[in-house]
């Protein structure tokens, strides 16, 4: 006697599709999921350029106070190597950034999940790093390593490196006491049962803190190139503020926005890929 | 979802290892904390033989799941021992000789159903790949699972997902299963098809089992043998033999023996209580 009906089953026969037809559906889906990411952002952001160009046309506001869009635009599509290259720069430092922080945070994290004493050890060291003001420290970096990407790169993950340390830590210790349980009676290693269960159950722990690290990291390399740069986004809205050339501050700005939006694009690709299984991809 | 009749035939052809093994407690004893140490297991001495399906009764609390915990393995009692076949649970459970089922099925939800069972076969790692992946068909049918090898778990019903449990805890052909009240969480109809479903497949590879459960019923319909334990600190108020006829069937339930054996179960309990 069974409960649930077994073959023939509508599930069953879904098991059976032919592998072209599999690739087309998966890559419909992949399209799906691309727009339903992009227009809703899309829609919102042209809310906001239509307001500033009405407000700007109306008020007939002076190019010094705020451009309107068009001469905005004029700025990026005059010289877009220009803004190119010095968008790379601040993406290098802020994504190297990005890298050195997290995986100093995931290599703590993993020591510290694992012994609470070297968790009560380092964790009052990573507070100190996050409540110290990076603005306060980007100079003693600049003093130390001059002009060129190592300052931006140490401000950068610095900043990113807390909120991935928390996020991990918890991540990690955030394992169902069953499955813990289980793993210990097929005499799974310490390792199997990091590799096998703690990360994989982190990963939604992760992908937040990176939600949040990730425009941080931008935000470290921006107020590091301020404190000494020869190039990068930062820089050049330092120098258009002072010379009071607002197109091309705004262009920088824009250029910013749009590297911040493209990086969580991604990321919200990586929620959907990595994330399937959970609750939170299915509310 | 509905009754099938197909359904057994997935079933008949499993032919699982017929080893079983001897379990021998003694003098059982274990408390929680250090400084004021909560006593939950009061010097239990057990006996069971190869191949017996054992179920744990007792009130709510007692240390029924210590019990099992101890003898799986998963904790080092304060005195006493358990011996399985001159092994410790520990020397059992590095051969991937006991298979632990509990209450939650404590599936990964990141793995399909394939990817669970297969999960102790990896930990392993020692039989090939294609060795084990036979191993994992065989585990699917034997639960009636086949078809929802590639299913995520969370697509699964309750007791689909205990289902699944069941089979990875089969997965090395263990001779020692142990069951911390897997049905717990299932409703009544569900719960009424596990327990056929449980008989099935421990006909089909005798294993020795333990079986803890808060339900009367379920034991002595289950068992071989019921265990009754006090209350906290549990000890072993009383053994009782069920010699009913198997297969039991819902029929059985109706068998005025099996309502004696009920009834000195209710007994025993309340004198417990």
């Amino acid at each position: 006697m069974a409960i649930e009906a077994l073959g023939g089953s509508p599930a069953g026969a879904a098991l059976e599709v032919s592998p072209r037809r599999g690739v087309r559906r998966r890559l419909g889906r992949w399209v799906v999921a691309i727009l339903w990411e992009l227009i809703p952002p899309l829609v919102a952001l042209g809310l906001l350029v239509g307001g500033w160009w009405a407000y700007v046309e109306i008020d007939d506001t002076p190019d010094y106070i705020a451009p309107s869009p068009d001469q905005v635009w004029d700025e990026l599509v005059d010289r877009p190597d220009f803004y190119v290259d010095h968008a790379w720069f601040t993406l290098k430092n802020a994504l190297a950034g990005l890298a050195i922080g997290a995986t100093v945070a995931l290599v703590l994290a993993t020591a510290m999940a694992h012994s609470r004493l070297i968790e009560k050890g380092l964790f009052p060291v990573a507070i100190i790093v996050k409540v110290t003001p990076i603005v306060a420290i980007a100079p003693l970096f600049t003093i130390w390593w001059g002009f060129g990407v190592e300052p931006k790169i140490a401000v950068a993950a610095l900043i990113s490196f807390f909120p991935i340390l928390v996020n991990a830590i918890v991540g990690f210790r955030s394992v169902e006491p069953a499955a813990l349980d289980f793993m210990r009676s097929i005499n799974a290693s310490r390792f199997e049962v990091f590799s096998k269960l703690r990360l994989p159950s982190s990963l939604p722990y992760l992908i937040a803190a990176m939600r949040v690290s990730v425009p941080l990291s931008i935000i470290g390399a921006v107020v590091a190139e301020w404190f000494g740069a020869a190039e990068g986004l930062g820089r050049l809205v330092q120098v258009a503020n002072a010379n009071l050339d607002l197109p091309t501050l705004f262009a920088a700005i824009v250029v910013l926005a749009l590297m911040g939006i493209a990086l969580n694009l991604l990321l919200s690709i990586a929620d959907r890929l990595l994330l399937g299984w959970h609750a939170s991809s299915r509310t | 979802m509905g009754i099938s009749d197909k359904a057994g035939s997935h079933w008949v052809d499993y032919e699982g290892d017929m080893t079983a093994c001897q379990v021998t407690i003694r003098n059982l004893s274990h408390s929680y904390g250090d400084d004021e140490p909560l006593r939950v297991l009061d010097d239990i001495s057990l006996d069971v033989q190869p191949g017996q399906f054992v179920s744990i009764v007792g009130p709510s609390g007692c240390g029924k799941s210590t019990l099992l915990r101890a003898i799986g393995g998963l904790l080092t009692p304060t005195s006493g021992e358990v011996m399985v076949d001159e092994q410790t649970p520990r020397q059992l459970q590095q051969k991937m000789g006991i298979g632990f089922v509990f209450q939650d099925p404590a599936l990964l939800p990141w793995r399909s159903v394939r990817k669970n069972i297969d999960l102790p076969l990896e930990v392993a790692g020692g039989r090939t790949r294609r060795a084990g992946r036979k191993a994992v068909r065989e585990l699917l049918d034997l639960v009636g699972l086949r078809e929802f090898s590639s299913y995520p778990p969370y697509q699964l019903s309750g007791g689909m997902q205990q289902r699944v449990a069941i089979a990875r805890a089969l997965a090395f052909d263990p001779p020692l299963l142990l069951m911390d009240e897997p049905f717990g969480a299932l409703d009544e109809i569900t719960r009424e098809a596990m327990r056929q479903e449980l008989q099935r497949i421990w006909a089909a590879a005798r294993k020795t089992v333990f079986f803890v459960t808060h339900s009367i019923r379920e034991a002595a319909l289950l068992s071989d043998r019921v265990i009754v334990l006090s209350p906290r600190p549990a000890r072993v108020l009383g053994s009782f033999e069920v010699t009913l006829p198997r297969p039991r069937t819902e029929q059985t339930e109706d068998d005025p023996e099996f309502l004696a054996c009920i009834g000195t179960l209710r007994e025993a309990l309340r004198l417990a209580a």
